[in-house]
């Protein structure tokens, strides 16, 4: 495997209105591998969500140096929302094929690739709603749709799960590891749920806040399936609690 | 899954009732200028062409107001450009724009054009500080959204700064238009146009029956106006950003 994104001593520095700074991260160094499941782990306020916007390119102002694979652009990048961020004038269709009539104007065949995903995320029936008519979970549901339209090299995650109820949260992540395996894409993900971080990841970079920084990047090498009850997955859950909390 | 929810019509017209109401606000105001007519001996004729001139002359300064306060708003709203612009802006709408009548007659004479002229310089301001606030209240995530599906040019005028900034419009629209009504008459007296409300007003001045009459008349106007047009769009500008 090879690296796909390369980031070498990414530094972020706010201000806030009285122009004290603030130092949202310092001297980040990683390394994404392609088609790996990448995990960022950490407190509320450690820069996790920032690092996350440096390296999907919506966020251009940082120091440092950024470097993609050859041959891989932004517009190979897609990103899934906490807050979803529909559109809500655009139905669930048009939210999902956003990436797609963007770019162009859609063709049959993309109208085919929007429609079988909101299949495969149990949206067929409701692509002529506005996201107002949906639970918080559908609503996730055409946020991972309107990720997977573009054929994403990279797709990013921003605490996707933390505004849904446990259950819908379980079943979405189960659908997006799934989903992850028949796309073969990189996935790149923060959250600050140790059990998450475990159940999907192949590695998992834990982070420190004041200022923001990896502490430390675990290879999770549980078997997949992973069993959340089994000895083994408690133990590296234990393993990130005394990382994060320390 | 659960068969799709049934779709919210956020629209006003749902029922009979509404229909009845709507058609009570149009025929009232005309049954009302009826006996007006026929009480002050006032031919209907001439009331009505010099209504019809004067909401002729404020639709069109309406329709040049929201297209110039939406795209101004649109260039300006952020960046650096509105750290210049919008103070300027904030001037230029205290500016007593009567006092500037009579240049603008020197220009346009005392013409209709002079007039529209001036609800523009009226109307406009309204309609473009409020789709700003529109603007400036759309959410980050909106905007990271389109960024990085790529949303750019016309694309992202149609399908993102237009539909977030239809309530600041209605609610510009609907805020300027009150403060039009003012300068529609008044600037028609003080140009002296011979034809429209201001000159009705102004020729029967000394008539308080029938100015009386004329201001309950507008008032009526300008609640079928409102009832008919700006709130059912106020309701549903609301709805298309609902999340």
């Amino acid at each position: 495997m090879s690296s796909i994104i390369i980031e070498q001593n990414i530094g972020k520095t706010f201000r806030n209105f009285r122009g004290k700074k603030f130092h949202a991260l310092e001297k980040v160094n990683l390394e994404i591998e392609e088609g790996e499941f990448f995990v960022l782990l950490g407190p509320s306020g450690c820069g996790k969500s920032t690092l996350l916007r440096i390296m999907s390119g919506l966020d251009s102002s940082f120091i440092g140096s950024q470097t993609y694979k050859a041959g891989v652009d932004k517009k190979d990048f897609s990103f899934v929302f906490q807050q979803f961020a529909l559109l809500p004038w655009l139905t669930v269709e048009e939210n999902a094929g956003l990436g797609l009539f963007a770019d162009h104007t859609l063709t049959a065949e993309d109208k085919k690739t929007v429609s079988g995903l909101l299949k495969t995320l149990g949206l067929e029936g409701f692509s002529h709603q506005y996201p107002r008519e949906l639970s918080g979970g559908m609503k996730q549901r055409v946020g991972i749709a309107r990720a997977l339209a573009v054929k994403p090299k990279v797709m990013f995650l921003d605490e996707p799960f933390s505004a849904l109820d446990s259950f819908t949260a379980t079943a979405l992540r189960k659908e997006l590891l799934v989903l992850w395996n028949e796309y073969k894409m990189t996935v790149v993900m923060v959250t600050h749920n140790i059990e998450e971080a475990v159940q999907l990841a192949d590695r998992i970079a834990v982070m420190t806040s004041r200022p923001g920084t990896i502490d430390a990047i675990l290879q999770n090498t549980l078997p997949r399936p992973r069993d959340p009850r089994s000895p083994e997955f408690f133990a590296m859950v234990d393993k990130l609690t005394a990382l994060v909390t320390k | 899954m659960s068969a799709p929810a049934k779709r919210h019509h956020h629209f006003i017209y749902n029922r009979y009732w509404h229909v009845f109401v709507t058609l009570l606000v149009v025929v009232i105001p005309i049954i009302f200028f009826l006996i007006f007519a026929e009480i002050t001996k006032i031919t209907f004729r001439t009331l009505f062409s010099d209504i019809g001139i004067s909401l002729v002359r404020l639709a069109i300064a309406f329709v040049i107001s929201i297209i110039l306060g939406w795209v101004c708003a649109v260039i300006f709203y952020r960046g650096k450009a509105s750290t210049v612009a919008l103070p300027i802006f904030d001037v230029l709408q205290s500016v007593p724009t009567f006092a500037a009548l009579p240049f603008a007659v020197m220009y346009w004479g005392p013409s209709p054009t002079t007039v529209i002229f001036f609800l523009v310089l009226a109307m406009i301001w309204p309609v473009l500080f409020s789709v700003i606030n529109s603007l400036k209240l759309i959410k980050g995530e909106y905007y990271e959204a389109i960024t990085i599906y790529g949303l750019s040019g016309w694309k992202r005028v149609r399908y993102f700064l237009f539909p977030v900034s239809v309530p600041g419009l209605i609610t510009g629209a609907i805020i300027g238009l009150g403060d039009t009504w003012e300068a529609l008459i008044a600037t028609e007296i003080i140009v002296g146009v011979k034809t429209g409300l201001g000159p009705f007003f102004n020729s029967f001045s000394n008539n308080p029956t029938i100015t009386m009459f004329a201001i309950l008349g507008v008032l009526l106007i300008i609640f079928a106006i409102n009832r008919i047009v700006f709130l059912p769009l106020l309701e549903r500008s609301h709805s298309l950003v609902e999340e």
